[in-house]
């Protein structure tokens, strides 16, 4: 009994010196309980995501998509799609002409802001994820082009301040002219998400912001490539896509061209 | 419930709440999850406390030989359990619902029937639906199935018309399918809502419950909720009665089995009807008027039909 006695209180000792040295961190409890949970629980978040889009509203999809990033915190390109999707949406509720602007305004800033969150877990894709967030404000003024008024600067000032953040995290020029070449693989998981409205609205973005690329003659040949990806997904078939298929850059949209 | 809580604090939409109203229903696993666990607890507690439930089981010779009737006492410890759940299940589906974030009010969701052909496209632009009488509505919900425009995509807009008259001012416009817009106005009645492309080439099925009229009137979530309770018995007296019809042969063990799949699987795995109204409660949906009860008949069928087979395949004992 006295030995049995000993050993618990060694026991004990030992957890009270374990606990002393390196105190328990609540973000290490909580990452080895999501190892659990997160097996258990993606299939039916995901196919609740799923219902949501189909039976659900903006709002209800935009919560469901934050329970599945909340579960892979670093899929720093789900974060970008769900952003997206949610800023771009347009809203469930029909609003008037008038107040479409703040709508926008509104979802644009909810957006950011999880963007924001999602820097946290975003590792060495963090200069991405803010290229992402650079790019946003400039779509969403594509779509609603009297958001522009509401933002501080307009769009370019918040394009802006995202890229000086991603320069002083990879300080290159090339940072503030890469963004402009990543909106392909950005439509396209937009197009595998089923939006072709937000992946067109980033098309037609894209294009736009290809005046900025330095080289003129490349600059050219993007729009053009853009430009015939665009033209393709609004519907028209005439457009030939052999240059698009024959460039490694517009590799991710090939499944959405057939 | 505690379970629940810890998961929930695992995974809240944090930024959901800001972004509208329905962001409460991607609550709805919080609210499942300990309805699974009062379910389960109440079926097992009843299997393992009646002998008939299992062959072979300890007692059940002497259950066999006293308790006459079709099911040996079956029917009335599952109906025992099902009272138990209901006791159990209320707290869950009125306070922590609410807690959860489910409306206040209740607002019963009217699906309209449209026409023979429900396509709005340029060859048919004008739709109308009939609008059941004395029905006072605030809001319509439109969510029609897209087709591939013929050339160029241009955006759809519709204006929508109740008994002739512009519902809004607001813009009502389909590029996509799926795509929910509300269109929110005074409460009113009116006979027919028609639907009218004013332009655009994307062709717009309106088929099912496209087109839902939300009334004006509300419930309270306590009745939603109670709502809830009942809906959240049909998958634990399912559950129950094929797991009565298998211990007619099976052993304990094996009828536990069949009971705890079942139960996840109408649950959890939402096979049943009471995932979508734990979605509709949190969505500030009626119960009481929507499909959720409707849905319940098939899995009430398949219960009574599993407890008639039963009473079929029990052999009377020697006395």
């Amino acid at each position: 009994m006295n030995t049995r006695l000993v050993r618990a209180a060694g026991a004990a000792a030992c957890f009270a010196g374990a606990g002393f040295l390196l105190p328990p961190d609540a973000a290490v409890a909580r990452e080895v309980a999501a190892w659990f949970v997160r097996p258990v629980a993606l299939p039916f978040a995901w196919k609740d995501q799923q219902a949501a889009q189909k039976r659900g509203d903006t709002a209800e999809a935009f919560a469901r998509a934050q329970q599945i990033l909340d579960l892979l915190p670093a899929w720093t390109d789900g974060y970008a799609v769900f952003a997206y999707r949610f800023a771009l949406d347009g809203g469930s509720l029909a609003v008037s002409y008038a107040e479409r602007a703040s709508a926008a305004l509104q979802r644009l800033r909810i957006a950011l802001a999880w963007l924001e969150a999602g820097r946290n877990h975003a590792g060495r894709r963090e200069v991405e994820l803010l290229q992402t967030m650079a790019f946003l404000p400039e779509v969403a003024v594509t779509q609603e082009p009297r958001l522009a008024e509401l933002l501080p600067g307009g769009a370019v000032a918040l394009t802006d301040a995202y890229l000086a953040q991603a320069e002083v995290i990879h300080p290159s020029p090339a940072v503030r002219e890469q963004y402009i070449f990543l909106q392909p693989e950005r439509a396209a998981a937009l197009l595998a998400a089923g939006d072709r409205r937000a992946a067109l609205l980033v098309l037609d973005t894209a294009i736009s912001r290809s005046a900025e690329v330095r080289d003129r003659e490349l600059a050219t040949e993007w729009r053009t490539r853009l430009d015939e990806v665009r033209r393709w997904l609004r519907g028209d078939t005439s457009v030939d896509l052999t240059a698009v298929r024959a460039d490694p850059r517009m590799h991710d949209l090939l499944p959405h061209l057939r | 419930m505690l379970l629940a809580w810890s998961l929930q604090a695992l995974s809240r939409p944090q930024l959901g709440a800001l972004a509208g109203d329905g962001a409460a229903a991607a609550g709805s696993p919080w609210l499942v999850l300990p309805l699974f666990v009062a379910a389960i607890a109440c079926a097992v507690a009843a299997v393992r406390f009646w002998p008939v439930f299992a062959a072979r089981a300890d007692g059940a010779d002497w259950v066999h030989r006293l308790q006459r009737g079709p099911w040996r006492g079956c029917g009335a410890a599952i109906a025992a359990a099902l009272l138990a759940q209901v006791v159990l299940s209320l707290p869950i589906t009125t306070l922590l619902a609410r807690a959860i974030g489910a409306p206040g009010l209740a607002h019963a969701h009217v699906a309209l029937a449209g026409p023979d052909v429900p396509l709005l496209d340029e060859r048919g632009p004008r739709m109308r639906f009939d609008v059941p009488p004395g029905l006072t509505f605030d809001e319509v919900q439109l969510r029609p199935i897209a087709s591939l425009p013929a050339g160029p995509l241009r955006t759809s807009r519709l204006r929508v018309l109740a008994d002739g008259e512009s519902m809004t001012d607001a813009e009502v416009a389909f590029e996509q399918s799926q795509q929910l817009v509300r269109v929110r106005c005074a409460a009113r009645t009116c006979h027919h809502l028609d639907l009218v492309l004013a332009e655009g080439n994307v062709p717009l099925y309106f088929a099912g419950d496209s087109v839902v009229l939300i009334a004006a009137g509300g419930h309270s979530t306590i009745w939603n909720g109670v709502a809830l309770a009942v809906i959240a018995l049909v998958p634990t007296f399912v559950a129950l009665s094929i797991a009565c019809l298998c211990g007619v042969a099976a052993a304990l063990a094996t009828v536990l089995t069949v009971l705890a799949s079942l139960l996840f699987v109408q649950t959890i795995g939402e096979a049943g009807p009471l995932a979508g109204a734990a979605r509709g409660l949190l969505r500030g949906e009626w119960l009481g008027a929507g499909p959720h009860f409707p849905a319940c008949f098939p899995f009430l069928a398949a219960g009574a039909l599993a407890m008639i087979l039963t009473m079929v395949s029990r052999r009377n004992p020697r006395r």
